[in-house]
């Protein structure tokens, strides 16, 4: 509840308790877990306070020497290389022994402490002159960054690290396997994750760290597919986000806030977007034309074809499931990978390529009716206008479509226009029955 | 888990976090005091690193060697170089081994692509780093010290049972930072 509407509530207390609404216990209790509320507020002020300040100390040390104050003598260097390191060791082990548990403490003193490894291994790198990448240099830090979120239990050198290893993997020399070895080292941080999100998902911790694996994902997988997702992009990333959306739903979907729930944001609107890409012809020829090439060049099913079935299938396995649990209204959303899929295995046959771009916009369409209708039933104005936008925006994209001739467009338009206004005097009959 | 259990393993971890850069300090040093000199020559950028500084990028003349018919080198594989100086101490490679040779003057490398008759390499020394302010006029200096007919410009290494470490970037016999200030005084 946002701040204005609790202290409205607090200053309504009396009044209610005064005109019998509330007696006096109910009024305590809710003034009791009002003040809870605030005081975990002040907490996590005092955390981001804690991890702005720790962080901006170790990146100004790294700066700092990064600036490589030559004239210093190569003991005095050495001796600094291993200072801030030292420092924030010593800080992280006097909690520790004191018994330090607030998370402020624990996440200023663990972002310090993961900034200080990278310092200390820069600045000997910079003294004695030694070669290798950036990814190298981001690899060996990330790793001794790992037991520092397990020391403290702390989440921000836990998203430095899955934001690390993906700089790692992406920067990592060809032939290096880094795609492959970036997922056991992602999972390095996932009994630190499933820890923070068993009992209440929603609090800020695992809703950050289900952020940081939402993210480091969309990065991850495309990696697996090297030069291949010229041609494979369709199956892959309309999978991962069908996956994203229905595990979303399914785990993940109690909370009223959108931004709690990373996984079903960014599914739907990925799949919503590229559900409206597909509507069109262009990206269909180009799918052809890679497939086709690859076709040509290999001519057999190779490993990357399997790994790009991989997510279809959990989608499909997926949907399955929404029936069993008879969550329904995810299933149309969600059955956007298989339609996509099937486009894709058409669109080596021009002649189908018609037929698919008619489906996605039928599609695009049904997807914005289902939001409208669930809207209105569920008095929810959010929803329906995202139902309006994405009538409106497919209609805005249709009419502008030069790809499709004046005739086609106009009996299309003028049909839904009529199925429109038919709708409006069925409801409009309606609603005079039900007041009559 | 029992404070006393959590402290032993910071413990642990602390002392492993430590010798990072306690063993890459020490075996440089080591180096660095009793490995044997050689002078590399050189040609110059000036790039840089968010993290390390700024740094003038080192490529070298010597990038490759001769082979034996009938060798067994891979691309891409490591393989230790046996370096012998020459008259002015300019370093140069006498033989390339699977194995650490029996000799303090080897040095690890890898290969970058193998023919019948010769290997290709990179030296694992690519960059020196320098003070942010002198570095853009380090690279000036430098260009002008490398170009083909006026080659003064050298990196003095010192290599030690297959590790090898940079000792020092001279332009004109001078250390570079050396000769910037010889140069500012001159202007």
């Amino acid at each position: 509840m946002a701040q204005k509407n609790i202290r409205w509530l607090l200053r309504e207390l009396p009044s209610l308790v005064g005109d019998g609404v509330l007696d006096g216990g109910a009024a305590e209790r809710l003034r009791s877990h009002y003040a809870d509320l605030a005081a975990s507020r002040r907490n996590w002020a005092l955390t981001i306070f804690g991890i702005l300040g720790g962080g901006l100390v170790g990146l100004g040390v790294i700066l700092l020497l990064a600036h490589n104050w030559s004239g210093m003598p190569r003991p005095v260097r050495t001796l600094l290389s291993i200072a801030p390191l030292l420092c924030a060791q010593c800080l992280a082990g006097w909690g520790l022994l004191r018994g330090k548990q607030s998370t402020s403490w624990r996440e200023t003193v663990a972002i310090l402490w993961t900034l200080s490894i990278g310092a200390s291994t820069a600045l000997v790198a910079q003294t004695y002159h030694i070669s290798g990448s950036a990814s190298q240099f981001a690899l060996t830090w990330m790793l001794f960054t790992i037991p520092v979120v397990y020391l403290l239990n702390a989440t921000s050198p836990a998203l430095i690290y899955l934001a690390g290893i993906i700089w790692w993997a992406m920067e990592a020399a060809h032939g290096s396997h880094s795609e492959w070895w970036l997922w056991p080292l992602l999972a390095l941080v996932v009994p630190h994750t499933m820890q923070a999100v068993r009992g209440n998902p929603y609090r800020t911790r695992p809703v950050l760290l289900l952020w940081g694996y939402a993210i480091a994902l969309c990065f991850a997988v495309p990696l697996l597919f090297e030069n291949n997702l010229d041609n494979l992009w369709v199956p892959v990333f309309c999978g991962l986000f069908g996956c994203y959306y229905l595990v979303g739903t399914f785990w993940f979907d109690d909370s009223p806030s959108v931004w709690q729930k990373p996984f079903v944001l960014i599914g739907s609107l990925a799949s919503t977007l590229f559900a409206f890409v597909f509507a069109s012809e262009a990206p269909w020829r180009e799918v052809r034309w890679y497939v086709s090439y690859s076709n040509h060049q290999f001519g057999y099913f190779s490993l990357y074809d399997a790994l790009a079935a991989l997510p279809v299938i959990a989608v499909i396995m997926l949907l399955v499931s929404c029936v069993r649990r008879g969550k329904t209204g995810a299933m149309l959303l969600g059955a956007m990978p298989i339609l996509a899929t099937l486009g894709y295995v058409l669109s080596a046959r021009p002649q189908w390529t018609l037929v698919t771009v008619i489906v996605f916009n039928i599609y695009v369409f049904a997807l914005g009716a289902q939001r409208l209708v669930i809207g209105f039933k569920s008095m929810r104005v959010g929803m329906v206008n995202t139902g309006i936008l994405l009538i409106f925006a497919l209609i805005i994209l249709r009419f502008f479509d030069t790809e499709m001739s004046f005739v086609a467009r106009g009996i299309v338009f003028v049909i839904l226009g009529v199925a429109f206004l038919v709708t409006n005097v069925v409801l409009a009959r309606r609603k005079t029955d039900e007041s009559s | 888990m029992k404070r006393s259990v959590l402290f032993a393993i910071f413990i642990c971890v602390a002392v492993i976090q430590l010798l990072l850069p306690v063993v890459m300090i020490a075996r440089r040093e080591n180096v660095l005091k009793t490995g044997q000199p050689f002078k590399l020559q050189t040609a110059p950028v000036d790039p840089y690193d968010a993290f390390r500084g700024r740094y003038v990028a080192l490529r070298y003349d010597l990038r490759s060697t001769p082979l034996a018919h009938g060798h067994t080198f891979e691309n891409a594989q490591t393989v230790y170089a046996v370096l012998e100086g020459d008259a002015e101490g300019f370093g140069k490679i006498t033989s390339l081994h699977h194995k650490r040779p029996d000799t303090d003057t080897s040095l690890k490398l890898q290969l970058n692509s193998v023919t019948p008759v010769e290997a290709r390499f990179s030296l694992p020394f690519d960059r020196f780093y320098m003070d942010e302010f002198e570095a853009p006029e380090a690279e000036r200096v430098y260009w002008q010290n490398a170009r083909r007919t006026n080659r003064t410009a050298y990196v003095q290494i010192r290599v030690k049972n297959g590790l090898g470490v940079i000792e020092e970037l001279y332009v004109q016999d001078m250390p570079i930072r050396k000769f910037i200030s010889y140069i500012a005084t001159k202007k």
